[in-house]
């Protein structure tokens, strides 16, 4: 039977290809650019590859978000110790990255977690404005999360990003993310510091504020509590910490969600035995160890933190 | 399902291809219609359940129950009957919307009024989630029965024609409100594929994602921090920010008319045009003609005129125009903001009606047969312009204080904080500006003659690449359009 169209049959045939075709430019250049983007170096491929190859090396590990990337230097540990924290790292991604390298890191003593203020208020990262980083989650470390038809497995999933990767790689720009073999971030020095620095609490504080899903307290705790009984069930000894901030982003947190913070990661001490640290208020922290308000430098912040810590898991274990 | 979404990429391939193919395996274009009705109908309850599948029921109640009437007042000469029959379907339709939209408003609203004359009424309000587009299908529906009872158009004894003609998934959930003159007959009649039709729809599509995501999506980023901190914000950042929200609200939503008749069209269906570039209006009155069309038109001919329209004297037109002005804000949302931006917007109309001159651009472009406007034309759309501005302040004020206290601070003294403006939003919106300036007699804003450097298709795929990229560029945002909340 012939289609009762079949005068404009022919035109509409034209017409699907001609969309094809068109599409078929479009996709083909997303595909290339994927393959061109996915050779970008990045924080996330080198942890991975790091680990791959010396995870047995690793008796302190360290996670977080971009608190604990750019304020604490695991180069410093006495010990072999590695920085697997990443930028808006939220905790249920902590203790998916804590199960999926735990088999390769046989002489794990100790992990160290970093809290911040949004920490157990995060919503999951897939459904924030951030979800696109968990892109390299699946593409980079292989946490396999998602099904293959995904938009996770797809760099291209989030134009943006994948433009100025694109770009970086073409040469036209320079990476945004870096960090150095045992992943601390690099970049957050004294010399890259804006003269605004101080300003930028009340902004930051803005819009962590924004940031509080009180209903996702229990859920956030019983991922700390999960990683709790991992470390217990692998006798690795769970330190929690809290880094420290300048008085201009502090002076703009709702204080109530630190006092909840605080008795929630207190309890959790209590019940799993581990270890907390509060720097969030400390004066031990001047104008020159802080990147930003809620950031460490590298030369003097990070290296203040991590040998405070170091002190305290020292006076821990006498 | 939104139209800026993976999903919809995936679906409208799917309905188009199904939908043409349909006529292989008809044997009769009666038979041929009757099936691609029906397929309409299945796919646009796809498109419409995927937000909520029990919202189904209300639409297909609202459409079941103008049918029916539209079938008894058929039947039915007398006039006692028939207005019983059209009251009912007023009744239900009106109803629906009435719960679903207006009735928590009232609710408080009563409950505030009583606790005055210090009774507490303890009316409870009802956690009732807005069905999407039910301000738009009940419209709809409504005019067709209205329509019928009239005798303007006879009602149709084909239900599954009526089901798709409501239904028809591109302008179900935000218009235009399509009226069964046009649309109805388009589904009792043969459609052919028209390959330069189809090509324009989908240039139709590309511009409307453009004025979505790239322009109205980013200035919806400043607005909304200009608006959510208005106390903080220096005069200028508050001027900007109206400005940049009479933008978004343009781009946003004659952006998703230009994607729903360029879809439409694909379909070999013509739906209304529902915006006329209403920016470059040189009065309120051209700028009421010229936005929201199908809107402002349904209001004319189904409030104005039964109410009197300009007929009974210059008092009772004034007042005509005031209530319709005033409905029409309360249509948009159930809140006293938007029913004083319906009266504000009527305050700047009923000067022109006293003066006579609401007809004066009438039929007319700015800058016919020119390039450049006059110095007076842009003068007379700045004003213009600058009207609408202040009127969406209260458009997208929460309250009615803070609307005041917005515009008292953008007016009070010339302060500046830190901009928020950013160069790219300024960038786009500018590109929006030109391309639909240049284009403005014309059907929408990608409406591409064939002549010059465009009649190369190296050229026009170029342009197309460029737009798709900047829109790609800003997509994994998946803003809502702001209409789908009316």
């Amino acid at each position: 039977m012939r289609p009762l169209f079949i005068s404009n049959f022919d035109r509409m045939k034209q017409f699907i290809i001609n969309v094809l075709k068109f599409s078929l430019i479009i996709a083909l250049s997303l595909f290339i650019g994927e393959f061109l983007v996915r050779q970008v170096p990045n924080p996330y491929t080198t942890k991975n590859e790091w680990l791959s190859n010396n995870g047995d090396r690793i008796s302190t590990l360290i996670l977080g978000n971009s608190h604990s990337f750019y304020g604490v230097r695991a180069d410093l540990w006495p010990d072999s110790a590695f920085n697997l924290s990443n930028v808006s790292q939220q905790i249920s991604y902590d203790k998916r990255l804590l199960e999926h390298y735990l088999p390769s890191m046989p002489n794990l003593k100790t992990l160290i977690i970093q809290v911040s203020y949004t920490t157990l208020f995060d919503k999951e990262p897939e459904e924030s404005d951030e979800w696109w980083r968990c892109i390299n989650y699946q593409i980079y470390m292989h946490l396999d999360k998602h099904s293959f038809f995904s938009k996770y497995n797809y760099e291209f999933s989030y134009i943006p990003v994948y433009a100025s990767k694109l770009a970086n790689r073409l040469g036209l720009g320079k990476p945004s993310l870096l960090c150095d073999s045992i992943g601390n971030g690099l970049g957050y020095t004294l010399a890259n510091r804006s003269e605004l620095w101080q300003e930028t609490g009340s902004k930051i504080a803005e819009s962590h504020n924004s940031c509080i899903y009180t209903d996702r307290l229990s859920i956030n705790l019983s991922n700390i509590l999960n990683i709790a009984d991992i470390c217990t069930s692998n006798n690795i000894k769970l330190i929690i910490y809290t880094q420290p901030n300048w008085h201009t982003y502090r002076d703009n947190i709702d204080y109530n969600h630190i006092k909840n913070m605080r008795k929630s990661i207190g309890e959790l001490c209590t019940h799993t035995g581990a270890t907390y640290l509060d720097f969030y208020e400390s004066p031990d922290f001047n104008e020159r160890d802080f990147f930003d308000a809620d950031h460490l430098t590298y030369e003097y912040g990070a290296v203040k933190l991590t040998k405070m810590i170091l002190d305290s898991i020292a006076s821990i274990n006498k | 399902m939104l139209f800026n979404s993976i999903e919809f990429l995936v679906y409208l391939p799917i309905v188009f291809i199904i939908y043409w193919i349909i006529g292989i395996y008809t044997n009769s274009p009666k038979q041929n219609i009757r099936y691609q009705n029906l397929f309409v109908i299945f796919a646009s309850y796809i498109f419409y359940g995927w937000w909520d599948w029990r919202f189904l029921s209300l639409i297909i109640l609202a459409t079941t129950t103008s049918f029916t009437c539209g079938l008894l007042l058929d039947k039915f000469q007398d006039k006692t009957t028939r207005k019983a029959i059209c009251s009912f379907n007023l009744i239900v339709s009106l109803g629906i919307l009435g719960t679903y939209k207006y009735y928590n408003f009232f609710a408080e609203n009563f409950s505030q009024l009583l606790s005055y004359a210090g009774i507490h009424s303890g009316w409870t309000t009802l956690e009732l989630v807005l069905p999407v587009g039910i301000s738009f299908y009940t419209f709809q529906t409504l005019a067709y029965t209205i329509d019928v009872y009239r005798g303007t158009i006879r009602a149709t004894h084909d239900a599954i024609a009526f089901f798709a003609f409501i239904s028809f998934f591109p302008q179900l959930v935000a218009g235009p409100i399509e009226r069964a003159d046009n649309l109805l007959p388009q589904f009792l009649r043969h459609r052919t594929f028209d390959y330069s039709k189809a090509v324009d729809g989908l240039r139709q599509i590309l511009w409307g994602l453009f004025k979505k995501i790239v322009v109205a999506d980013n200035c919806g980023i400043i607005v909304d921090r200009v608006f959510d901190n208005y106390q903080e914000v220096g005069s200028i950042n508050l001027l900007v920010g109206a400005i940049l929200f009479s933008f978004q609200i343009y781009g946003d939503f004659s952006g998703y008319t230009d994607i729903a008749i360029g879809t439409s069209r694909l379909f070999g269906i013509s739906l209304r045009r529902n915006f006329n570039f209403p920016y470059f209006s040189r009065d309120i009155a051209e700028f009421w003609r010229k936005w929201h069309i199908s809107l402002s038109t349904w209001f004319r001919d189904y409030v104005y005129i039964p109410l009197g329209g300009n007929r009974k004297g210059k008092s009772t037109t004034i007042r005509n125009t005031m209530i319709v002005f005033v409905v029409s804000g309360f249509w948009h949302g159930a809140d006293w903001t938007f029913i004083t931006w319906g009266a504000f917007n009527a305050m700047l109309f009923i000067p022109l009606l006293m003066a006579g001159t609401t007809k004066r651009y009438k039929g007319s472009n700015v800058a016919d047969g020119r390039i450049l406007p006059s110095v007076k034309e842009t003068v007379m759309m700045g004003i213009t312009f600058m009207l609408v501005v202040i009127g969406r302040i209260l458009y997208r004020a929460e309250t009615i204080p803070d609307a005041i206290k917005y515009f008292a601070n953008m007016t009070s003294e010339v302060t500046m904080t830190r901009p928020f403006m950013d160069k790219y939003t300024a960038i786009y919106i500018l590109i929006m500006v030109i391309v639909e300036w240049f284009h403005r007699n014309k059907q929408h804003g990608l409406s591409i003659d064939t002549t010059g450097l465009m009649k190369y298709r190296a050229v026009r795929w170029c342009s197309y690449y460029i737009l798709t990229i900047l829109i790609l560029l800003q997509t994994g945002r998946n803003e809502a359009f702001i209409y789908f909340q009316f």
